[in-house]
């Protein structure tokens, strides 16, 4: 069986880990633009970062068989300075047309700020303007259900917004149904001590069904580990669920959602009219 | 709204019973570290009065939801967790 990781950070990550990913039967990754551990010093390290995930990733993975794709913004961590947000926004578009970079990403909230929502907001319109698919990053712990609110009340007033274009990621049990019932696709992130555990991923996909369902173990610099997601699909198969169903969230999902952009080189093995039927 | 979006769940494959014999050592094994953990806290100095910390009440009020909830405990011990919606 095929994986695709929709959300890890390999900058954060060893070589070895892409090795284990490979023998885990990982085909494709996803790095979104994000914290770097520390707050950067100007727009022009966020130009070096943006370098590195778009040329020195996709060629480290390669080694290994795996293909790397990146997506591109100013992460809502360090969104509360406007001037040094804006100047990172303008040279955004360069990065878009890097062969693998999949859209706008992660955007979204931290501490629900006002000047947070302001560059999220920004950086939709960016996503309008050029056509581009979001990744959205919800915040953390007790913030998490305001923030997706906040996000989601502005993308379901906006009026251009196509939400099937659109995920919203690090879902837990609180935040899923109004994400999939707005028509956004719900990614859920295994990162045992502050979000989801690999068991909770799987009773989520129980309780809501398989479409607009993604799962992914965003490694990145806290407590964190790749083969989390392949420990969801070990659940999966010790709860008994069939490999067909299996296959289609880990593999043909991702393919679903990230094949709108059409850089995305990797197809699903069946039409999702047919896998979620 | 999207034609595909149903919405329908995943009929679990195992019966209760069949799950119950695979999570109860997990259960088991949850309760007791969060048991020894409060222990642990209680015993130190200062103990007896981090028992009134909010986030030691909220804690309890986690322990009533798994008591008494029914179907959804996990969401209601995050809603529990979670700053107010205005
Ligand atoms: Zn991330």
């Amino acid at each position: 069986m095929k994986v695709i990781e929709p959300h890890i950070h390999m900058i954060a990550r060893t070589t070895h880990d892409y090795e284990r990913m490979a023998r885990m039967h990982t085909v494709a990754c996803c790095e979104p633009a994000f914290w770097a551990g520390y707050d950067r010093t100007s727009a022009r390290a966020f130009h070096d970062y943006f370098t590195h995930i778009s040329q020195f990733e996709p060629k480290r993975a390669a080694q290994y068989h795996i293909q790397h794709y990146c997506w591109i913004c100013i992460n809502p961590k360090e969104a509360n300075d406007l001037s040094l947000s804006r100047e990172v926004i303008s040279f955004i578009p360069e990065f878009l047309a890097a062969p693998t970079a999949l859209g706008i990403g992660e955007i979204g909230l931290n501490l629900n700020t006002k000047n947070e929502m302001t560059i999220f907001e920004e950086q939709v319109e960016l996503a309008v303007k050029y056509d581009q698919l979001i990744w959205i990053h919800t915040p953390h712990l007790k913030d998490k259900l305001k923030g997706t609110k906040m996000m989601l009340d502005y993308l379901k007033g906006h009026g251009k917004i196509k939400p099937e274009r659109i995920c919203f990621d690090h879902c837990e049990e609180h935040t899923i149904k109004m994400i999939r019932d707005a028509g956004f696709w719900a990614a859920m992130t295994i990162y045992p001590v502050t979000k989801n555990s690999p068991a909770r991923v799987v009773d989520a996909i129980e309780i809501y069904g398989i479409d607009h369902m993604l799962v992914d173990a965003s490694g990145d610099w806290g407590p964190s580990d790749p083969g989390t997601l392949h420990d969801a699909i070990f659940e999966m198969r010790k709860r008994g669920h069939k490999e067909p169903v299996i296959e289609t969230v880990f593999y043909n999902n991702p393919c679903y959602f990230l094949g709108q952009c059409e850089k995305f080189r990797l197809t699903p093995d069946r039409p999702r009219e047919e896998a979620w039927a | 709204m999207n034609s595909f979006n149903k919405q329908a769940a995943l009929t679990p494959p195992k019966n209760a019973s069949e799950l119950l014999d695979i999570y109860f050592l997990d259960i088991r094994s949850a309760l007791l570290e969060s048991a020894a953990a409060l222990d642990r806290i209680e015993r130190a100095a200062g103990g007896k009065d981090i028992l009134d910390d909010p986030r030691i009440q909220d804690l309890k009020r986690a322990c009533n939801i798994i008591m008494d909830g029914k179907n959804n405990r996990s969401e209601q011990i995050l809603l529990l967790l979670s700053h107010p919606l205005e």
